[in-house]
């Protein structure tokens, strides 16, 4: 594990501590879901499960997550790992967060993939909407960089900026106890695909009780719809719980 | 929520403009629906393999092949100049990289006529998306067979490995995927160089509409080529020439080579004194 990652880690579980700290008296989010499917490059199913925790005060939050792959054939477990921070504030009538997000991705034990974002969100009576903006970076692991003598300007490929979007429509008001919601985006926690790429989802959202929900999301990705010969690419379950502390 | 909204209609409407370069000749119907899928072509190009050989044997040591994209015939004068150069001493071959037509029938036989009254090399064709176009597949298939398939060049003391993908659906499948693996792990020992043409480009070297694969199948094309030592990868659809060296990996997109298009270039690729050397030369 090299120097970055460690540090990363470490920022990691100082947000985790600093979230669960009770005397911030503000509210805390914890999400934990598994997700199984299959694509054209999974060679069968593929499972992961992930972390993700939310501390929001009133006008601003932060978020940390991390993925694990259970089933899959890339040769790593720990797949993936985020920290953002936004700042919550109303543009007349429409609240608005806006942030930024560090997203670190293990693609194989040799390649990393990065993205820095910025993106502006927000939620209406039914609808949510996003959009920002990623810059990403395949690179070589320093490891490999190393061991196959590969140049400091061949280690990397940084790609021009990429557009974020999501747009999603709730069927009940948000306090009802079950909800269903259908989305249409071109990114997930841990992956962002290019704006060319969209994915669709839909989701169905129960509350156990006050603090807890239980949902589960069907997701839908095609491929080949901006060379106008869209097909199927794969499809994926996730099932989630919700905690809000 | 009034700014929204203009924003929605305006990115749809730059969306459909910036697809203005392949609206006039493109089967639309591919926005909802793509028949053939990318894993039914795929096995019907394994089963074509199997009665054909496409290996080429040069005399020399050093040869060239000549690599163009995007040619989509209808118009002729840039493709007729790529078979003449492509008939010259020392060059082995041309390779077009997918788009060769614009899908329609009329643009498949005049490239069919013109390949049987031309001189030419070996000539290899790669399946691009407007080659889909209008069921585009049955005359790519009926004219050109396989649009997943590898060939070598041999020179007697060496031999080079080229492989041909189909991503004309954005995707090259799990079944080509599957091959694909199969192969490098099998062949790759046994030759000099490995190159390997596709035809929608990898990495969004400038900010377009253009699609690219999915970022994950993305992760798994470049590990596997990382690992296998591929040389280079050779790609179009963007018309637009971008060169990147990743890992061991010289990935290099063409410009557009149809007739009108102001920067139409192609890839000259030479093997000399044991090294591969690549550049653009206009059209």
């Amino acid at each position: 594990m090299n120097y970055a990652m460690k540090k990363l880690i470490i920022i990691l579980f100082s947000l985790s501590l600093f979230c669960f700290n009770p005397s911030l008296n503000a509210q805390f989010r914890l999400d934990g879901y598994l997700d199984f499917g299959k694509t054209q490059v999974s060679e069968g199913f593929y499972s992961q499960i992930s972390n993700i925790g939310s501390f929001e005060k009133q006008k601003w939050g932060i978020q940390a997550g991390y993925q694990f792959g259970l089933v899959q054939p890339q040769d790593v477990i720990f797949n993936s790992c985020f920290g953002s921070l936004y700042r919550k504030f109303r543009a007349g009538n429409v609240p608005i967060d806006l942030g930024v997000e560090y997203l670190w991705t293990a693609i194989s034990p040799d390649l990393r993939e990065t993205n820095w974002i910025i993106f502006a969100g927000t939620t209406l009576n039914h609808w949510q909407f996003g959009l920002g903006t990623s810059t990403r970076t395949y690179r070589l692991s320093n490891k490999a960089a190393n061991q196959l003598s590969i140049s400091e300007s061949d280690k990397r490929i940084t790609e021009k900026w990429n557009m974020m979007y999501h747009a999603i429509y709730v069927l009940k008001p948000y306090e009802n106890k079950w909800n269903l919601s259908a989305s249409f985006t071109n990114y997930d926690h841990f992956i962002v695909q290019q704006e060319n790429n969209p994915m669709f989802n839909l989701r169905f959202n129960y509350k156990i009780s006050s603090p807890l929900s239980l949902y589960s999301e069907l997701w839908y990705r095609p491929a080949g719809l901006m060379v106008i010969r869209v097909t199927y690419y794969g499809m994926f379950i996730r099932l989630g719980i919700l905690w809000k502390i | 929520m009034e700014n929204l909204r203009e924003f929605g209609i305006v990115y749809l409407l730059v969306i459909i403009l910036s697809c203005n370069s392949c609206m006039e000749d493109a089967d639309l119907s591919g926005f909802l629906h793509s028949p053939d899928p990318v894993n039914e072509r795929v096995k019907l190009s394994l089963e074509w393999n199997n009665k054909s050989d496409k290996d080429i044997y040069v005399q020399n040591a050093d040869y060239t092949l000549l690599i163009a994209g995007d040619s989509e015939v209808g118009g002729t004068r840039n493709i007729d100049t790529l078979f003449a150069k492509s008939n010259k001493p020392g060059v082995a071959g041309f390779v077009l990289v997918g788009d060769i037509t614009s899908g329609d029938p009329k643009g498949y036989g005049t490239l069919v006529h013109e390949l049987d009254t031309k001189n030419h090399g070996p000539v290899y064709f790669i399946l691009g998306n407007h080659d889909l176009f209008f069921d585009g597949w049955n005359n790519y298939y009926n004219y050109f067979g396989s649009s997943t398939y590898a060939f070598t060049i041999n020179t007697g003391d060496n031999s080079d490995l080229y492989i041909c993908l189909d991503s004309g659906n954005g995707t090259i499948g799990s079944r080509q995927l599957n091959w694909l693996e199969d192969l490098l792990k099998k062949e790759r020992k046994n030759h000099r160089f490995c190159i390997i043409f596709t035809h929608v480009n990898f990495f969004r070297e400038h900010h377009t509409f253009s699609a690219n694969p999915l970022v994950d199948e993305l992760h798994v094309l470049m590990d596997l080529f990382l690992r296998n030592s591929v040389d280079m990868v050779i790609m179009g659809h963007d018309h637009r020439r971008s060169e990147e060296i990743f890992g061991r990996t010289h990935y290099v997109t063409l410009d557009a080579c149809f007739d009108g298009f102001e920067d139409a270039s192609y890839l000259r690729l030479e093997i000399k004194n044991g090294k591969l050397i690549s550049g653009f030369e206009d059209l």
